[in-house]
């Protein structure tokens, strides 16, 4: 039972013991009960009720008195809590005998109910009609107010009379002898305010204009009342620094707390991340691998996954390798400027510690800036200083419009790499075009200048609108040159002089990318005096119109499987095929090609021959034919339009490729197809599949084979049934693009292997 | 044929070449040799290796890895690889995530690297293309960080 339920119970019994069970008891007694079944604050503890009294006594004058009549328990409560009562204000309003024996009786009450706590005892004259009876009356309240005067703390004597009938006075001089005699050690605060004695001259040096207020300072010395004012002074002090140390606890304890409830959201965040979240099941080599292939498709994944969660990130920052494929990409010069990019160049560079570096510049500004050069200058010294560990390096830089007579070639950023060691690296490209017309480089003389000579391992090189006057890379290591250019008349290489290389024992180069007009062929020799040999040369892709004229002159390809042409005209004028002046027959110049791509090209024969007859002969042992984009020939037979593998007099030996399998085309590209070109298609398909024995396959787009299908649904269906119709994955659109996306080539161009998916 | 008993008892007969593409059975054949001995799978229950029996009997006729010839330089190779995969792999994989961490757990304990690699990819596909907030979602991961180091990781996002 709670101290509350005590008190109650005791004046319950109490009750019962004066009522002697009648009816008014009964109600007491049912009250009593629902209030303990049905009021929520009577189930407080009696400590806590009076704590509540107590506040709620301070928010009015003589609140105790409300409060003690709400109900039994509270007055036994209040009753019991002397604190309420030690405040006694006693306000003179009417001087009746009747009047004075109330406030007497209530006086009496508070003095015995405060107990021995200290006192603030207030009187107050307020009655308006002057009385003979009221100065003893209130020297009477202060005789009964002495008795307790070791318990003042408080006395406010407010005694101020209403202005007495002609002839009468106040005379407070008893009030102020019985002070005077008065022992009051606890007093902290004494007020009084008494009218201005009538018997005082107006020269007295106490006078007032109208009221004398005397105050119990008043009454001491100036040295009492300085000291009283400095212990005063101390005492506010100490309880300031007492609870500026309380403030202090108070703040480590929040601090402590802080510390605690993030421990705890630590913890609960831990054991929620281990138990309910199944990826952290997994060992962390497994969850790195996971890593590895998120980072490995789109730019910032390794970020993302460094902020989901402390043990991600811990993870993801000791695998150096995530962090070792680095892409600046900028389309605005005003970027570039911005801190946060070059932070996280140099976070990435650190967080990669000694891991082997994949950089790729992508920068490609929409407006001019004569901040751009410097901003780049400053990310390639960072990187620089990390050669060693270079991978691959890729800087495409496609310049924005810049204002005339600006003569900064971006070009000039390939000095940097001038004497750069970097011996680890295998994969470079530099797209550097220039905004203007210029002549070959002056600076750039030699490829082998780059890197200080030390790219042993270099085996794949891209350069775009990039000109070396008398050289290209060396083809020792290199198995992969892509020498394209994306700006015209921005110079060209000595294609003799490639060739030499090409035809050295040493070349190792197996896969070569010739864009239009990167070679200059004026000055190449002639095909009887050299042929240059490019044995481990395996795909070729051409989109140059005079090194396609030479190439069956002048290069001996023997391992070459794979053959791509690329907005090639073959001129009937030209001696494309001919027989070379060594007698030997083209179609042995590639023995090995198996593959033979055709985009954009155009075949043209003045007599009236299949257009594509002398290239089918050239390259009839491939098994795979390609063709694209808008390659057509320039036939007056429909059929030949197309360059349907053409059966020539129905039989083997006048075949166009006899070895052929697959033949995949984009019919869409090349104009209006109609019902009889499906039909001739498909009467060529089945009649080889008839006469090779062997079923030849028509791989289409699905736009291609829709589009046949409902124009001419009987072959379409004959094509299907009979096995001849594989679907192409790629669409034509995608092929223009990206040319190679088709063609079993096998390294994917920078591009590809750094976009996003 | 070869006997494999998962964890929970269930026993299962199994072609040897499908067996094999685990190393650790195959090892664990080299070591008994000719026997009818069962193996014990400790580590994988009947409902995983169900699934992991489902993937090596589709993939039993699959060529080893290889790296090609020069051109085909590996990494570059290994990229592309990385990136394909076929209609029937991205149907096996599409089941709950418990499931799918144990057919990990199961290719990393029975060694089976191709399953691993493609289960591993199958998860990093979840991640690509997200936010930090929804691969949080995805793996039910509760943000640990405090508001101070959150604010600091933060700043590492720019522009990527």
């Amino acid at each position: 039972m709670n101290a509350q339920n005590a008190v109650i119970e005791d004046s319950r019994k109490g009750q019962k013991n004066q009522g002697g069970g009648n009816n008014a008891a009964d109600n007491g007694e049912h009250n009593w009960i629902r209030n303990e079944e049905l009021s929520l604050i009577l189930g407080l503890p009696a400590e806590v009720t009076r704590f509540i009294l107590v506040y709620a006594s301070r928010a009015e004058p003589q609140a105790e008195l409300k409060l003690s009549s709400v109900c039994r328990s509270w007055r036994f409560l209040a009753f019991a809590t002397p604190e309420l009562w030690s405040r006694i204000s006693i306000v003179f309003s009417d001087v009746t005998q009747i009047a004075e024996m109330f406030y007497r009786r209530r006086f009496l009450d508070y003095l015995e109910r405060s107990g021995v706590r200290p006192l603030d005892i207030r009187f107050e004259i307020r009655t308006l009609r002057w009385s003979n009876r009221l100065a003893p009356m209130i020297a009477d309240f202060l005789k009964i107010a002495t008795t307790h005067s070791l318990r003042w703390r408080k006395l406010s004597l407010q005694a101020i009379p209403p202005r007495p009938p002609l002839g009468l006075h106040w005379d407070d001089a008893s009030l102020i002898t019985m002070l005077r005699r008065v022992s009051a050690p606890n007093l902290k605060f004494l007020e009084v305010v008494l009218p201005r004695p009538y018997h005082l001259d107006d020269d007295d040096a106490d006078f007032q204009p109208s009221f004398l207020r005397q105050t119990f300072a008043t009454k001491m010395s100036a040295q009492e009342r300085l000291d009283n004012l400095l212990e005063k002074q101390k005492d506010q002090e100490d309880e300031r620094e007492i609870l500026l140390k309380e403030l202090e606890e108070l703040k480590l304890t929040i601090a402590r707390l802080d510390e605690s409830i993030a421990a705890t959201k630590q913890e609960y965040t831990r054991i929620y991340n281990e138990e309910l979240s199944p990826v952290h099941s997994l060992p962390a080599e497994i969850t790195h691998i996971i890593f590895s292939n998120a980072s490995s498709v789109r730019s910032g994944v390794e970020i993302k996954l460094s902020q989901v969660c402390r043990t991600w990130r811990s993870l993801a920052l000791a695998s150096p390798d995530l962090w070792s494929r680095i892409i600046i990409t900028f389309s605005d010069a005003t970027q570039m400027g911005e801190e946060s990019h070059y932070r996280r160049f140099l976070a990435y560079l650190a967080r990669s510690q000694d891991w082997p570096l994949n950089i790729r510049f992508d920068i490609h500004p929409l407006q001019w800036s004569k901040k751009l050069a410097p901003m780049l200058m400053r990310f390639l010294n960072v990187a620089v200083s990390h050669s060693l560990r270079w991978r691959r390096l890729s800087m495409e830089m496609i310049p924005p419009r810049s204002p005339f007579a600006v003569d900064w070639d971006q070009r000039n950023l390939l000095q940097i790499l001038e004497g750069v060691l970097a011996p680890n690296l295998e994969f470079f490209e530099a797209v550097l075009p220039s905004s203007f017309h210029f002549f070959p480089d002056r600076n750039l003389k030699n490829f082998r200048t780059f890197f200080g000579g030390t790219i042993w391992r270099l085996r794949l090189v891209r350069m775009d609108s990039i000109t070396f006057m008398q050289s290209t890379p060396p083809l020792s290591n290199i198995t992969t040159l892509q020498l394209e250019n994306c700006v015209m008349n921005s110079g060209q290489i000595d294609f003799g002089k490639f060739l030499d290389l090409l035809d050295s024992t040493s070349s190792s180069l197996v896969n070569l990318v010739i864009g239009s007009g990167v070679f200059d062929t004026m000055y190449v020799k002639p095909v009887s005096v050299h042929r240059a040999s490019a044995a481990k040369l395996k795909r070729l892709f051409c989109a140059d119109q005079s090194v396609a004229e030479n190439l069956w002159l002048m290069v001996d390809a023997p391992s070459l499987e794979l053959l791509i042409f690329r907005g090639v005209w073959f001129d009937p004028f030209v001696e494309f095929f001919e027989t070379s002046s060594d007698g030997r027959s083209y179609a042995n110049v590639l023995p090995s090609l198996k593959t033979l791509g055709l985009i954009d090209c155009v075949f043209d024969s003045p007599l009236g021959d299949n257009p594509a007859l002398p290239l089918a002969h050239a390259t009839e042992g491939i098994i795979y034919l390609h063709i694209y984009g808008g390659t057509i020939a320039a036939s007056t037979e429909r059929s030949e339009r197309f360059l349907v593998p053409k059966l020539g007099q129905n039989n083997l030996a006048t075949m166009f490729w006899p070895n052929l399998q697959r033949f995949a085309c984009s019919l869409s590209e090349v104009g209006e197809v109609t019902a009889e070109d499906y039909q001739a298609f498909l009467h060529q398909v089945q009649l080889r599949t008839k006469i090779l024995k062997a079923p030849t396959i028509l791989q289409l787009c699905r736009g291609d084979a829709d589009q046949w299908a409902m124009i001419h649904p009987e072959s379409w269906d004959a094509l299907v049934s009979e096995g001849h119709f594989e679907e192409l994955a790629v669409e034509p659109r995608k092929i223009r693009n990206n040319p190679l996306c088709c063609f079993p080539w096998p390294v994917p161009s920078y591009r590809e292997l750094w976009k996003d998916p | 044929m070869v006997i494999l008993i998962t964890s929970d008892n269930v026993k299962y007969v199994v072609e040897k070449d499908v067996a094999e593409l685990s190393v650790l059975v195959k090892n664990m054949l080299e070591d008994i040799g000719p026997s009818d001995e069962p193996i014990p799978l400790h580590n994988v229950t009947s409902t995983v290796f169900n699934k992991v029996l489902e993937y090596c009997i589709y993939h039993r006729n699959d060529p080893p890895p290889s790296d090609d010839d020069e051109g085909c330089a590996s990494p570059l190779h290994k990229y592309l690889a990385s990136h394909i995969c076929s209609e029937w792999d991205q149907r096996f994989f599409d089941v709950d995530q418990a499931l799918l961490f144990d057919i990990i757990l199961a290719a990393n304990y029975l060694d089976i690297k191709t399953l691993l690699d493609d289960a591993c990819k199958a998860v990093a596909h979840l991640i690509q293309g997200k936010s930090t907030e929804e691969i949080r979602g995805i793996f039910n991961i509760v943000n640990d960080f405090t508001p101070e180091e959150e604010a600091r990781v933060k700043k590492e996002n720019v522009s990527s």
